[in-house]
């Protein structure tokens, strides 16, 4: 059980890391909107527009 | 194809059009230019996959009529930019707002447009608050330019006027949200030591084991205690310092004293240690109050939507009589400006050359419009409706009747009684009561000789402090907020319901606000066919920009065609419809003699032979749910007071209509405010109902106050509830709801202290194991949650 000693408070210092990186998020806005972010795979494919136009008039 | 829909937004196509655009290689039908010309720009840029994959249909557009396009333009003077955009690095950042932007595919369209304009930097669009966060070099782009992009793919965006209180929701929100985080992840890892603890049965955990448990607790629950914790801190220290003992009392009673017993008891190595009911029990507080905060801030991000801020241009002329377009507020004292038909008045002055009729309903809240000749006085903010006047500009803005009416409101705002709300009465008897009973707990366990008597008075405290307890008000709010907002109300205010359960005074605005505040017909006398008479004033009436006109427009007739039609200012208009004359308007222009009619107004239509061939009686029709509003609140015996600036027999004819107690009519802002003083001096909770200008101070002033969707931007942000769909039926629904609210909050408050009176004298004694009271204490927050969430049914 000695390894607890060691382990616990690298959990700990992996709890402190996670926060870090939450607060970093939440400052840069990323929970302003969360609707949105989930459909924007939808238009991945779209990023051509250009090219999208040439492939509707191909059809 | 039997009346097929529009594509672009849904509509039946009307008969008669046929407008088409090739959207995935298939003809698609359009109903209006409008939606064709979008469609079309959304074609040809490529765009078309915001029609795979949008959710709902789009909205049909109309295209920009030249006043509009003006003041778009007028977003580029630097005057009016300065309100809103900021420079930074030599590039221009600004938010505005966007009308109808409900999905993935509306953000993408949007930005896909912007994207391809030159010397746009970065553009962002948020679905959530309908917004769009800009940065352009001002040197290649205009902000007119990106205004127009959108609106060619059938947008409206706007710059807005922030609400104060949101920048400061916004911050909290996040605040919120990261306290809430911390609490959460620190409550995981405090329970995970603490559960070795309690099935720790078979008594495998060594001491020094054990002891490192608690330390590592103490060490989490730190950032708990101090930073997570501290908003309820704070509150119990300004709530103590008004001396009122709030909710957060007991909270920062329970925390601090169960946190330090524990280090305490954690630095001696014996005796318990309540470091995981502390970190649960502010992981659950933050919960509640965070969806709480959510749900506030997420209205007044609505309500700053709406206060859009479209500026008033003039049309400045100098002295050589050349006209220059200024923006109205760098107008000053002795500036000549020409105000066309149809345009707003730009500020106070005097009418010097011109003669037309002003609607001043923007002030008085009366759509019939003034006559203004020469040295007549015009207000800024109010309409031109006939011809053009030249204006001499007589006051500062500063000076204006606008701006008087709005110091007004500024300051009825700050004088507004505030009245407890149910959750802070119940929370004063809840805290003396919990306070007395750890204190006997105390006294008793010390009077035996018990040397545990601090530690029995901790456990009082922290069991009767649960989160059932905590969650009672903030799910109940919640619960009615959302309610509320899918009737079409927003809260903008969180006290609101609460005291609006208290109300026994309603009083209301009339035009706009019982009223429908436009003219429609509602008699007809004529010897001919209705019909007939009808279409030929409403191709008289076609060209009028005067209010009564739109009364005409539903029996608008394309066939009848108009020739030689002039307007006579004040009296009326005369025209020949398909080659014949006719005159239409009051019964001084046709000769006939004026009736009393309960306030409607009777315009008539005459032929060239002085032969009067019909009568209109027009009138402001009521609301169809004005009726049902008042006979409810009358059955309720809650006073209703008819509180107009209108002077004339329609005030008196309304009142009789609906049956309101009161009728105060010929009020002007100032009356209406000292009115509704007088009712709260005699001790009457006072609600106010109104849409204008003229009724912003009264609506800052009452107890509870509710603004018309449709209403002016200062009406709205006086109120405390907005009306976005102007249903007055919504206040029945609302008025239910408060007393629902009431009801369940009582409830849970009921439950909550029950439950905790039970288990109490258990802990106390010794009898509840911890898992079992986290269990309970669970069991028991979910049933208060689940008792809320009844506010979300819709049986109203």
């Amino acid at each position: 059980m000695n390894i607890l000693f060691l382990l616990i408070p690298m959990a700990l210092f992996i709890i402190v890391i996670a926060v870090g990186f939450f607060f970093w998020a939440v400052k840069s806005e990323q929970f302003e909107d969360l609707d949105r972010q989930g459909a924007n795979i939808l238009f991945d494919d779209e990023d051509k527009p250009q090219q999208r136009q040439q492939d509707d008039q191909g059809e | 194809m039997n009346q097929p829909n529009c594509f672009h937004c849904g509509e039946h196509v009307p008969r008669g059009i046929e407008l088409s655009v090739t959207v995935f290689a298939q003809s698609k039908d359009m109903c209006c230019l409008g939606c064709q010309a979008v469609c079309q720009s959304i074609v040809d840029s490529g765009l078309t996959s915001y029609y795979k994959h949008r959710t709902q249909d789009g909205v049909q557009v109309d295209e920009i009529i030249p006043q509009q396009l003006q003041q778009i333009l007028a977003y580029d003077h630097d005057e009016i930019a300065s309100e809103f955009v900021h420079c930074q690095d030599n590039l221009n950042e600004v938010i505005l707002t966007v009308e109808n932007v409900s999905c993935a595919a509306c953000a993408w369209l949007i930005e896909g447009t912007l994207i391809k304009l030159n010397g746009l930097k970065k553009c962002n669009v948020n679905t959530t608050t309908a917004r769009i966060a800009l940065t352009w070099d001002p040197v290649t782009l205009k902000l007119s330019d990106i205004i127009l992009a959108i609106a060619k793919v059938g947008y409206k965006a706007y710059p807005f006027q922030a609400d104060t209180a949101e920048q400061l929701e916004v911050d909290i929100a996040r605040s919120h949200l990261r306290r809430l985080t911390v609490a959460g992840l620190c409550t995981m890892q405090v329970m995970m030591f603490a559960f070795s603890n309690y099935f720790d049965g078979l008594n495998t955990l060594s001491d020094s084991l054990s002891e490192y448990f608690r330390w590592i607790s103490f060490l989490i629950t730190l950032p708990v205690v101090l930073y997570c914790a501290s908003p309820f801190y704070k509150n119990a220290v300004s709530g103590l310092a008004a001396k009122r003992l709030n909710m957060d009392l007991p909270v920062t009673l329970a925390v601090l004293l169960a946190f330090f017993a524990s280090a305490y008891a954690t630095w001696l190595g014996t005796g318990h240690v309540y470091f995981e009911s502390v970190s649960m029990f502010v992981f659950f507080l933050l919960l509640g109050r965070f969806f709480e905060q959510r749900a506030r801030k997420k209205a007044s991000q609505i309500s700053s939507n709406l206060l859009r801020l479209i500026p008033t241009t003039a049309n400045l002329v100098s002295a050589q009589q050349s006209l220059t377009i200024v923006p109205a507020k760098t107008l000053s004292i002795g500036d000549i400006v020409l105000v066309k038909p149809g345009e707003t008045i730009p500020g106070d002055g005097e009418v010097i050359n011109g003669s037309s009729q002003a609607n001043e309903s923007v002030l008085t809240g009366e759509q019939a419009p003034v006559l203004k000749n020469v040295n007549d006085r015009v207000y800024a903010s109010t309409i031109n409706i006939d011809s053009p006047l030249t204006i001499n500009i007589t006051s500062e803005r500063s000076d204006q009747l606008i701006s008087q009416i709005i110091r007004l409101q500024e300051q009825a705002g700050f004088e507004k009684p505030r009245l407890a709300t149910i959750a802070d009465s119940i929370a004063q008897y809840v805290v003396v009561a919990i306070l007395l009973l750890s204190l006997c707990t105390y006294l008793g366990w010390w009077l035996i000789g018990s040397e545990n008597a601090l530690w029995y008075a901790i456990a009082v405290l922290v069991a009767t402090c649960p989160c059932a307890l905590s969650l009672a008000t903030p799910s109940a709010y919640t619960c009615a907020r959302a309610t509320m907002s899918q009737h079409g109300l927003l809260l903008r205010s969180a006290n609101a319901l609460d005291i609006l359960a208290k109300v026994d005074h309603v009083c209301f605005d009339k035009t706009g606000t019982l009223t429908t505040g436009h003219f429609s017909i509602n008699k007809v006398i004529t010897q001919q066919s209705p019909n007939d008479v009808l279409s030929i004033a409403a191709a008289l009436e076609s060209h009028s920009l005067h209010p009564i006109a739109s009364a005409f427009r539903p029996h608008f007739e394309p066939s009848l065609t108009v020739t030689n039609s002039k307007s006579v200012i004040g009296s009326g208009i005369e025209g020949e419809v398909n080659g014949i004359y006719y005159r239409l308007g009051s019964s001084d222009f046709i000769g006939e003699k004026a009736l009393d009619n309960h306030g409607s107004l009777v315009i008539h239509l005459a032929n060239a032979n002085n032969e009067t061939l019909a009568s209109f009686h027009l009138s402001d029709q009521l609301r169809p749910q004005s009726h049902a509003l008042v006979a409810r609140l009358n059955r309720d015996s809650i006073s209703t007071t008819l509180l107009t600036g209108d002077n004339s027999a329609h005030a008196e004819y309304i009142a009789n209509e609906v049956q309101v107690t009161h009728l105060e009519k010929g009020q002007t802002p100032g009356q209406k405010l000292n009115y509704i003083k007088q009712q709260q001096r005699d001790r009457q909770v006072v609600a106010m109902f109104g849409d204008g200008v003229n009724d912003a101070p009264v609506l800052a002033g009452a107890h509870v106050s509710f603004a018309m969707g449709s209403g002016s931007d200062i009406a709205k942000s006086s109120a405390d509830v907005i009306l976005l769909h102007d249903d007055l039926s919504t206040l029945t629904t609302s008025l239910q709801l408060s007393y629902d609210m009431q009801r369940i909050i009582k409830q849970n408050f009921c439950w909550a202290l029950g439950y905790n009176a039970l288990a109490v004298p258990f802990a106390v004694l010794g009898y509840l194991p911890p898992y079992i009271a986290a269990l309970g204490m669970s069991l028991s927050s979910l049933i208060v949650v689940l008792n809320s969430l009844r506010l979300l049914k819709d049986k109203r």
